[in-house]
């Protein structure tokens, strides 16, 4: 019997994956369960395993290649397994990917991105655009009724050349292309950003301070570690940025599911710290600890990345004072925080030296207002000054 | 040495020094020993009443004598006087003439000529104007030879007198008068060969027999504006020489054809076609064609003119071509 291995789907949001590396060469046998390639999704490098115990008979999708989830990776047979059955399967899959058939739209999805437009450009226009690397899908055609034509491309040309006058042209990864999607996404829902400056002072004394037997762990927790805290004690007082707008309704979670953004090379992903709410403090610096480190590995996996009801970035660690998060649709609210620095502050009626940090909440405006953000930003305030209160 | 000719008497040069150099070759057709356009008088004082013969009116049999005269080992140049009478003699020429050489698995030839004048001129009307060049591009076996100058008339009715294929030679009567720079000293010019007659960068107009006068009239025009146009004379429509039309286009990205002929089915929609299906890669712009009207030609001089591509229309079709104008 011969057995297709196909491209899995690590997460609701997976479309496609692109081979990372064949760890088994056709010919090569192979038992069921055991590691036969590596698959770079959006967010997530894994690895797939054999479906099937045999020899990998045929490679379908070569290194470097990307494939949309459920296409046939490779076929696992038998050693003696007739030629046929493996050619029905790889004719079977052939057929299948030309119009592949969608899965079933998600109700809570957002609609379909429109048709992209039809463009017009001469042949000749186009052959020069594609030998040259111009996107003509870009350009601007000067032709009877907008066609683009071969002096466009030529302009264009040149364009390219006066602005990058050396350089190279990098293929967008998985992940690139992901946040590419998502952030032109998140633009579309309107966003306003209301700041507000805290004195962090007393947070980093006491985050400093944490000895047993408050603190079991052999390391203080990290200060995005407390910003998730704080956020999810916060969110109970305006738990209206934990919402989602579905259509003509609001969804309004009982749990705040926090993403932290977390940079990685070549990108960011927003591992999710599932219940912040019900967590101790401790309990959510060992997650994050651990989600962080396997981020910048490339080995979260898909579920890990799902379910946020409300997202963190500090940007404090890289020199940032504010920083207007994007929104991670469908959520409706995100955090960003700037870095903890040395400003005069007046306190009680004189002037003092404190560290202070600049919080800014960049909400939806269709569902949320300033008022519930004042009560939130007021209540991570209250907790900044009082940082016990995390424990 | 050069002299400059009329394009009749560079044909009467052909046909004399041919008819010297072989003695199987004969012209026949109507009224040819006086030659109603003059381009075989006289030829019967040299070559005799044997080699030169009057026919009676009947364009079919000609032609069918020619055939059989061909098949039997002379090379037959027959004259039909108006080209719109070899649609009298179609069965001959187009189901006869150019596929024995098959349906006899090649023991047959057939080397014959007909040389034809035509096109519009004067307001000759319906059956003594028309371009018919085209519809001979459609038959098999035949070759399509259309002049534009005296000097090409002479160097192609050589080589055609030479083919062992039948070849159709149109000449147009608007050029018959024409004079060019011919060579004293013989040439022949091969079957199949373009030529440019004007060297442009910006579009290709491909034109042939009295389209080619306009064209360069209109690339004279365009090239005040700074419009250069390269004028490539095909000069024998079949075999078509793709290479030298090709060579241009790769050049200029833009592809005009002109011809007197009706445009409906024309030669200018069978270079269109080509175009797309062999040069796609190299168009700027749709290809413009330009042709007669889908009508009868009128009488009237005036109404005449109206119903052919002019030199006018060639310079809108290259501003077109170009996204000049709409």
């Amino acid at each position: 019997m011969a057995t297709a291995v196909t491209m899995p789907r690590w997460g609701m949001i997976m479309e496609e994956g692109q081979i990372v590396e064949w760890l088994k060469k056709e010919g090569d046998e192979v038992a069921a369960d055991e590691p036969i390639l590596i698959v770079e999704s959006e967010k997530v490098d894994n690895e797939v395993t054999a479906p099937a115990s045999g020899v990998l008979r045929a490679i379908v999708v070569a290194e470097g290649e990307s494939a949309a989830v459920g296409a046939l990776l490779a076929v696992i047979a038998a050693p003696d397994e007739d030629e046929t059955a493996i050619q029905a399967i790889l004719a079977q899959a052939a057929q299948k990917s030309s119009p592949e058939p969608q899965p079933a739209p998600e109700p809570t999805r957002p609609s379909p991105p429109p048709k992209p437009r039809r463009i017009a450009i001469s042949p000749a226009a186009k052959r020069l655009a594609e030998d040259k690397g111009i996107d003509w899908r870009k350009l601007e055609g000067s032709g009877p009724r907008g066609r683009i034509e071969r002096k466009d491309v030529m302009r264009a040309i040149k364009a390219a050349q006066s602005t990058a006058s050396s350089g190279r042209r990098v293929r967008l990864s998985s992940m690139r292309k992901a946040i590419a999607r998502r952030t032109l996404q998140s633009i579309q829902a309107p966003q306003a950003a209301l700041c507000r400056e805290i004195d962090i002072t007393p947070a980093l004394q006491f985050r400093r301070s944490l000895t047993a037997p408050d603190w079991s762990a052999d390391k203080p927790p990290s200060f995005t570690a407390m910003l998730v805290k704080a956020s999810a004690l916060a969110l109970e007082k305006a738990p209206i940025l934990m919402a989602r707008l579905e259509g003509e309704s609001i969804w309004l979670n009982d749990d705040a599911h926090i993403g932290v953004v977390v940079a990685v090379e070549d990108g960011v992903v927003v591992p999710v710290v599932g219940e912040a709410n019900r967590k101790s403090l401790q309990e959510i610096a060992a997650e994050l600890d651990e989600l962080t480190q396997r981020a910048r590995a490339g080995r979260l996996t898909g579920e890990e990345m799902e379910g946020g009801t409300f997202t963190i970035s500090n940007v404090g660690p890289l020199g940032i004072d504010f920083f207007q998060a994007l929104l991670y649709p469908p959520q409706v609210a995100a955090l960003g925080v700037g870095r903890g620095r040395e400003r005069p502050q007046v306190v009680n009626g004189a002037v003092a030296i404190r560290t202070t940090a600049y919080f800014c909440v960049t909400s939806d405006h269709r569902v949320v207002d300033a008022a519930p953000i004042g009560r939130f930003l007021d209540r991570m305030d209250e907790i900044m000054q009082n940082p016990e209160q995390l424990l | 040495m050069s002299r400059r000719i009329t394009f009749i008497q560079a044909v009467r040069e052909a046909f004399q020094e041919e008819m010297r150099r072989d003695g199987s070759i004969i012209i026949l057709g109507e009224d040819v020993r006086k030659g109603v356009f003059a381009t075989t008088s006289k030829l019967v004082d040299e070559f005799g009443p044997e080699r030169v013969i009057n026919t009676p009116i009947a364009e079919s049999a000609i032609v069918g004598a020619a055939i059989g005269a061909a098949m039997t080992g002379l090379r037959p140049v027959v004259q039909i006087m108006f080209s719109d009478f070899t649609y009298m003699a179609m069965e001959m020429i187009a189901n006869q003439a150019g596929q024995w050489h098959y349906i006899s698995d090649g023991v047959l030839k057939t080397p014959m000529v007909i040389e034809t004048p035509g096109g519009a001129r004067g307001g000759a009307g319906y059956g003594h104007s028309q371009s018919v060049e085209a519809t001979f591009i459609h038959p098999p076996g035949l070759k399509v030879v259309a002049a534009s100058t005296p000097y090409d008339a002479k160097g192609l009715l050589k080589s055609a007198i030479r083919d062992d294929n039948p070849v159709l030679f149109f000449e147009h009567r608007r050029l018959l008068t024409q004079r060019g720079e011919t060579p004293q000293e013989e040439y022949t010019i091969p079957l199949g060969r373009a030529d440019i007659k004007r060297k442009g960068t910006d579009v290709t107009v491909v034109a042939y027999s009295a389209s080619i006068p306009k064209a360069l009239i209109a690339a004279e025009r365009l090239s005040q504006q700074g419009i250069e146009v390269e004028v490539v004379d095909p000069r024998t429509l079949v075999p078509l020489d793709k290479e030298t039309i090709f060579a241009s286009l790769q050049k200029t990205y833009h592809l005009v054809v002109v011809e007197e002929g009706r445009r409906r089915g024309g030669f200018g929609a069978e270079l269109a076609a080509i175009a797309v299906e062999e040069w796609f890669d190299y168009l700027d712009a749709p290809v413009q064609r330009l042709g007669g009207l889908d009508a009868p030609l009128p009488y009237s001089p005036v109404l005449e003119t109206a119903c052919l591509p002019s030199a006018d229309d060639i310079v809108h079709a290259v501003l077109r071509s170009l996204g000049q104008e709409v």
